[in-house]
């Protein structure tokens, strides 16, 4: 008993000491995981911040991209994130600048204004329950010939109670103004991302339903196009198109301690995704596009040495993967084995985590970075690294 | 209790003595023009900004690695001393007595180089005035009671070519600094460049330019402030004289808490004002006005090294920038400047958020400070060296690389 409980606390010693997007990734998880514990779970839920504080984190990339132009977060161009978490008493707070968000789709011809130097500011206690909060606030603004402007405000709220997790997102607000014409308009309606999860036998439960709605209006003399990514000249001047999304994901996971320093982790989640279009000038746009998947994945961390941590994962569609186009057609979402790597540097106190083997097998043009090629280069040793210091 | 605090005073000295690079600061969060120092970051690197941090960084040799000095490449294309596009320069340090000298090579002034670049009044910017070159800075400074410093830059070049340019430029730093306080006065006294041609002749003629500034230590950190104004008249032949200003106000509140003997986090907020004018028939303007908040650490990984870095963003940032694609404004000048404050136009300072890292190995008395994830993903074309692209390389290990060796 006292052995299992030694090795429990290990393991929440080791795992919490990580916090990136690039261990996510190579744990096939996204940005945040429904079931591992990392600091980044306080993107999802608020109350992990409990859990985890009193580090400072900073993801590299760059932030320097130029006004309006898309701010896309991903592994070969990832963007400068960081923040800031300690602990107050029986409270615990933190700020988190720069992240701005998923990238805004764009027209061809003229661009919205994204979230710009977005800030995080989150606030999270123990009163028997677990609770937390994060507010997410955004605004810029550019005059020219006419203005651009956003601004954006999101609320997260969440609980943790023993074996037990509860958590809401809520887009409040999210506008852009001015694009093509000054009377264009990109707008969300509050969006909900609702959730929990639920440990119980050594598996952890979990269900997610996150929902979005953009409404883009092209106003008397504009064009917009390639908007939501459905097709040139696809907004008729003078008129709306809306774009809703939903994703339903309910799965089952397990963390299996091997030792100390070593956990296997495999998830299936059924994922049901609809991605629907209205108002579009092309009418094959217009309509209803559902997803169906069941992706496992099975994943691995251990502790090679004293300083260094690798990690990796296999993910695939099993049964279940599938598209039912508008016109109600079904098709096998093709090849959809992927494989992520990834390493951390421990350095007492300071970890540095990235991902492995997003490098091209040669140097030349045709090769680019982010192509995996199953090289280890030492050259490009890790990507998307993101460092954590705790104090 | 005391005896804690005492050696954790004494380590926090000796660990931060041995520090004197830019790399070290820019990994912090630097963001000065000239990279001249932080106010609540103690660093050798802050003798450019306190001549009277000399006394707590003697016996020392500097080496800025980097490609020469002048930051003219050619006529027509401008490059400051940037992080991927390191200037060579360094200096050494040496206590006499009660007192410490120093000699420093090529601490070239970015803001320098950018007046003379927006002094540059032909518009094609192929004949761009000189900048100043081969700079030296002179050293002494003391301690009487408050310790104080003293320092004398000194940089003059002349070409006698088809184009004939000439290059003066010599500035004074003053400095005091007593245990809960600091302040400098930097004077530029005579800052001229001029250029003649076929085609004509050109000048850049600086006036008594001021960098006032100091800090005082207030609760966990310092509060600090500077004014730095420069103003200068640029001729033409032909044409009339052409006025310009430069006005930076810096304002803020910083703080590098100590966790442990070897371990640091930093944070700090700011107020940032920038105003340039460059009165040409249509005039030119740059007017920013930014929050910053800096927030960092800096950690003893092993014995031999000490990561740091820094995430940097504006809680609120305006721009109104004019004219800045005038076409009484060179063309060089149009790059510098946008590069540096942005393009033409009023609105939010986009995408101000920045992630910084670096490493210090420390071998015996030697460190090499250099910063670290300035790299493209891949070595092609379209992800160049100045790329931050979150990449940790093994070919690119460190960038901006400064050597100390204490002895």
């Amino acid at each position: 008993m006292k052995k299992t409980l030694v090795i429990a606390g290990l393991a929440v010693l080791s795992t919490s000491a990580f916090a990136s997007k690039a261990r996510m990734e190579a744990l096939g998880q996204g940005s945040y995981s429904y079931y591992l514990s990392d600091s980044r779970s306080v993107f999802l839920n608020p109350a992990s911040l409990n859990d985890m504080k009193n580090y400072i984190v900073t993801e590299w990339g760059t932030g320097l991209t130029a006004a309006g132009a898309v701010q896309a977060d991903t592994a070969t161009t990832p963007r400068a994130e960081g923040g800031f978490f300690r602990e107050m008493g029986s409270f615990a707070y933190g700020l988190y600048l720069g992240n701005n968000g998923p990238a805004r789709t764009y027209t061809s011809s003229a661009t919205f204004l994204d979230h710009q130097n977005a800030m995080d500011l989150m606030l999270a206690g123990d009163m028997g329950m677990k609770w937390g909060a994060r507010l997410h606030y955004a605004n810029s603004k550019n005059e020219g010939t006419f203005d651009t402007k956003n601004s954006a405000l999101g609320l997260g709220l969440g609980l943790s109670h023993g074996d037990m997790e509860a958590y809401t997102n809520i887009t409040l607000s999210d506008k852009s103004e001015g694009a093509k014409v000054a009377g264009d308009v990109w707008k969300r309606k509050p969006g909900f991302q609702v959730g929990g999860s639920y440990k119980w036998s050594g598996m952890t439960f979990f269900a997610d339903y996150n929902s979005t709605n953009e409404e883009v209006t092209a106003a008397t003399g504009s064009d917009l196009t390639n908007v939501l990514g459905i097709g040139a000249n696809s907004i008729a001047a003078g008129t709306t198109v809306t774009h809703k999304t939903s994703d339903i994901t309910v799965g089952a996971a397990r963390v299996h301690e091997v030792n100390p320093g070593a956990r296997i982790m495999t998830d299936a989640k059924l994922v049901l995704g609809s991605d629907e279009i209205a108002g579009s000038l092309l009418t094959a746009k217009n309509g209803k596009v559902k997803t169906t998947t069941l992706p496992v994945t099975i994943g691995m961390e251990a502790d090679a040495t004293s300083w260094l941590t690798l990690r990796g994962n296999v993910h695939q569609n099993v049964i279940l993967g599938s598209t039912k186009s508008i016109a109600g057609k079904s098709s096998t979402i093709a090849n959809s084995t992927t494989v992520d790597a990834g390493a951390t540097l421990n350095f007492g106190k300071l970890k540095m985590d990235g991902s492995i083997g997003t490098t091209g097998a040669s140097r030349d043009n045709t090769d680019v970075a982010g192509t995996k090629k199953g090289v280890l280069a030492t050259d490009n040793l890790l990507t998307r690294v993101g460092v954590t210091y705790m104090f | 209790m005391k005896k804690i605090m005492m050696i954790g005073s004494a380590l926090l000295v000796l660990s931060s003595s041995v520090f004197a690079t830019e790399a070290r600061l820019l990994a912090l969060g630097m963001k000065e023009t000239d990279n001249e120092g932080m106010y609540y970051v103690q660093d050798g690197r802050n003798i450019f900004l306190n001549s009277a941090y000399v006394n707590n960084y003697a016996d020392q040799l500097v080496t800025e690695y980097g490609g020469a000095g002048r930051v003219l490449n050619g006529l027509r294309t401008a490059t400051t001393d940037a992080v991927y596009n390191a200037k060579a320069q360094g200096g050494v340090f040496k206590k006499y007595g009660g007192m410490v000298y120093g000699l420093y090579y090529g601490n070239e002034s970015n803001t320098s180089s950018l007046l003379r670049v927006l002094g540059t009044a032909d518009t094609t910017g192929f004949k761009m005035l000189q900048t100043a070159d081969n700079q030296i800075d002179l050293f002494v400074a003391g301690d009487a009671g408050v310790k104080w410093g003293a320092n004398l830059l000194y940089s003059n070049g002349k070409n006698e070519g088809t184009l004939q340019s000439k290059d003066t430029a010599i500035t004074t730093r003053l400095g005091l600094m007593d245990y809960n306080w600091d302040a400098h006065a930097n004077i530029s006294l005579a800052s001229k460049s001029e250029m003649a041609s076929a085609t004509g002749t050109q000048a850049f003629k600086g006036k008594l330019g001021l960098h006032v500034g100091g800090s005082y230590a207030a609760g966990m950190g310092r509060a600090f402030g500077y004014i730095k104004n420069y103003s200068w008249e640029q001729e033409n032949t032909g044409s009339t004289t052409v006025k310009g200003s430069f006005t930076s106000y810096y304002l803020g509140y910083g703080s590098d808490m100590t966790v442990n003997s070897s371990d640091k986090i930093i944070a700090s907020l700011a107020l940032r004002k920038t105003d340039i004018n460059v009165k040409f028939s249509t005039a030119s303007t740059v007017h920013t006005f930014a929050i910053p908040v800096t927030l960092g650490y800096e950690a003893k990984a092993n014995d031999w090294l000490t990561i740091r870095g820094s995430v940097v963003q504006n809680l609120y940032g305006k721009k109104d920038n004019g004219n800045l694609t005038s076409a009484s404004l060179n063309t060089t000048a149009q790059q510098v400047v946008a590069a540096t404050y942005g393009a033409t136009g009023k609105g939010t300072i986009a995408n101000s958020t920045e992630v910084n890292a670096g490493a210090t190995v420390a071998l015996g008395q030697i460190t090499i400070d250099g910063v670290v994830g300035i790299s493209g993903a891949s070595r092609t074309a379209p992800n160049s060296s100045a790329t931050n692209n979150g990449v940790l390389t093994g070919d690119n290990l460190l960038s901006k690389v400064g050597l100390t060796y204490k002895f």
